[in-house]
């Protein structure tokens, strides 16, 4: 028999989810969704659980991940665009990204790159088994 | 009932951001780059799809006027004199007359003489190639349209930034009509109810990302903005 996770389990989760987080460059996912489970407790007049907290925390990472994704091709795409008529069409050959200060590499996006889905795949699917451990938890 | 526990999958969902991060996509996700920079070029793109749609020119160019094939956008705002940079030149349907300049993360002299920093900026021409002569930012007075972008990876979010986007606005337009819209991947319900009540049509945007009905909301509400111009 599967074990359900107790309010403690979850908050070592959450706990190793926030620093994993932070120590990829990502605490600004960390900062947002904190931003926003603020924001919860003022509507809400109390603190989200901590059910609530990891929930919300995978969301966004899924989600950022996601969107970064579809930003990218989306963005290619509609400067590609190959719905128009050849003569209409702008001559592109992809997007590249620079820090006029020169503090980071400049990184590029071209027409022909590979997209990420399988690795979002992959994000989502373990998202998915994340969720059903804490959606058998206690409500705390 | 079964017995309390700890939560097996946390460790198999962090080791699958970490391969994530690898896979490309953690540069838009950097901490130098949240995400903003393929937002800000996403929303431009949605700038040049409009245009087209009404059969105006689109060309890309740099700082220097030469044609390009590649958009090299900037990661933090910077002037729009400085830096081999591009943008797009929009021209009237059917002849190559310019009268339109897209950039990202440009500064703009807003109506108190203050600096501000606009996401994505639709810009008159002539004003685009006067500055880059006379080496100063553009004036308020010179934008048709600009956008403030947020990329939101969270529900809840974003209070703050909308009664900030008021007072861009205020130095955007004046008293006069407002030049600008808060566009938005995310965001708290509040935001819309407060947008809604202070702003007519048009000036707050959100869950604008691709698949999304909201797009095609604000492609067609650029296509007035533009058809309005060029009127």
């Amino acid at each position: 028999m599967m074990e359900r996770p107790d309010g403690a389990s979850t908050e070592r989760a959450e706990d190793a989810l926030r620093q994993s987080l932070r120590e990829s460059s990502l605490a600004w996912i960390v900062e947002q969704v904190d931003e926003g489970l603020t924001q919860m407790a003022s509507d809400q007049d109390q603190p989200p659980s901590a059910e609530t907290r990891l929930e919300r925390l995978v969301d966004a990472v899924v989600f950022a991940f996601e969107l970064a994704e579809a930003a990218e091709t989306g963005t290619l795409n509609l400067l590609a665009m190959e719905d128009l008529p050849a003569d209409q069409r702008i001559e592109f050959a992809g997007i590249e990204f620079v820090d006029p200060l020169g503090r980071e590499p400049s990184r590029r996006l071209s027409r022909d790159r590979e997209t990420g889905e399988a690795t979002g795949n992959a994000l989502r699917d373990a998202a998915d088994k994340l969720r059903a451990d804490v959606g058998e938890g206690p409500q705390r | 009932m079964s017995p309390v526990g700890p939560i097996p999958n946390i460790s198999a969902f962090i080791a699958a951001i970490n391969a994530a991060l690898g896979s490309g996509v953690g540069h838009t996700l950097s901490a130098a780059s949240q995400g903003a920079d393929v937002y800000e070029a996403y929303l431009m793109a949605i700038v040049i799809r409009a245009a087209t749609d009404i059969h105006m020119g689109i060309a890309i160019e740099d700082t220097s006027a030469s044609p390009q094939t590649t958009l090299r956008l900037r990661t933090t705002p910077s002037s729009i004199v400085f830096g081999n940079f591009t943008h797009a030149v929009l021209s009237r349907p059917g002849g190559t007359d310019e009268v339109l300049e897209v950039h990202t993360g440009v500064y703009v002299q807003g109506t108190s003489g203050a600096r501000h920093e606009c996401d994505v900026l639709i810009l008159k021409r002539d004003a685009g190639l006067h500055c880059r002569k006379a080496l100063s930012d553009p004036r308020s007075a010179d934008v048709v349209w600009a956008m403030e972008a947020k990329f939101y990876v969270a529900n809840n979010v974003g209070l703050a930034k909308a009664r900030e986007y008021f007072g861009l606005n205020l130095e955007m337009s004046g008293n006069r009509s407002r030049r600008t819209a808060l566009v938005v991947t995310r965001s708290a319900d509040s935001i819309q109810k407060l947008l809604s009540h202070h702003t007519p049509p048009g000036h707050f945007y959100r869950d604008v990302y691709p698949g999304q009905l909201p797009v095609e909301d604000l492609r067609a509400y650029l296509r007035q903005v533009l058809t309005r111009y060029l009127a």
